[in-house]
């Protein structure tokens, strides 16, 4: 499923009922909504163009957090039909790739691993990778 | 009472009328009381850049680097506790942001102390902590 372009986000917010906010933010436009049962959303949209966010699991994130969509295919379906999404339960995220903050600025930083070489560890081998050079078993690059 | 309450650590109930109760507290016993609450950002893997998502507040930040994308995120708390503040009375009811006050008030705490960055990005665990969850994942 591809990641939506910010122009999509901002088109949903409008098909959906978003209302936009006088943020402090210069760089993103931002977007409230409140369900019947008090819920209030909240999203951003940066300026410019271009894809909505970078990694495509950040994109579920916002799918299913901000915006309370049960998949990305809702997301698609309000342009597509260009009505206001119906929501039901609350959505559950799949288990997603990712890595505790410390771990990334740990490896990057006090190890001086690649960020990009970092990036492409699953959380388990970032984890025994920590281990190792802590424990001198492995020489910091 | 503004000095006994801060520098003698003794919390006041403030009373006016009937029925307004307020509790004036010391940062530090605020803190206290907000301790046990901790964030955990987590970076998201992309072909271009850094992502990192918040899920204590559900927000994020991104950049080219890992830098960029921690300096965003720590713009978008800001921008959320003083949302939150703002809108209190409404969000204190929201059913998917009730739950963040405890670390709205951690994080308002943090920033009056400068150390909103540290406490939002904590550091590593304590190396046991480590060897148990990597000896977990090993034998799993």
């Amino acid at each position: 499923m591809p990641i939506p372009d910010k122009k999509d986000v901002k088109r949903f917010c409008e098909l959906d009922g978003w209302e936009e906010t006088e943020a402090e933010s210069p760089d993103h436009y931002r977007y409230r909504k409140r369900l019947d049962d008090g819920t209030v959303l909240r999203t951003k949209v940066s300026h410019g163009r271009g894809a909505i966010c970078r990694a495509p699991k950040l994109w579920i994130k916002v799918c299913r957090h901000q915006l309370k969509l049960q998949s990305e295919d809702e997301f698609w379906e309000v342009l597509k039909a260009r009505k206001p999404a119906q929501r039901g339960a609350p959505p559950q995220s799949p288990a997603e790739p990712q890595m505790p903050a410390w771990l990334f600025e740990a490896l990057v930083h006090t190890f001086g691993v690649d960020e990009d070489e970092v990036r492409s560890l699953s959380e388990d081998e970032a984890l025994a990778r920590y281990l190792a050079l802590c424990e001198g078993g492995e020489t910091p690059t | 009472m503004f000095t006994d309450v801060v520098q003698g650590h003794r919390p006041h109930v403030i009373r006016r009328g009937r029925d307004d109760r307020g509790l004036l507290v010391g940062l530090d016993e605020a803190g206290a009381m907000v301790a046990d609450r901790e964030f955990a950002p987590q970076v998201m893997r992309g072909d271009e850049g850094v992502s990192i998502w918040l899920p204590e507040f559900e927000v994020y930040g991104e950049g080219d680097t890992y830098a960029e994308a921690k300096e965003e995120l720590l713009a978008d708390v800001r921008a959320y506790v003083q949302e939150y503040l703002a809108n209190a009375d409404e969000y204190r009811r929201a059913p998917n942001r009730a739950g963040h006050f405890p670390h709205v008030v951690k994080a308002l705490i943090a920033e009056a102390r400068g150390e909103l960055e540290r406490v939002i990005f904590p550091g590593p665990p304590d190396l046991d902590t480590v060897r148990a969850r990597v000896a977990a994942t090993s034998t799993a």
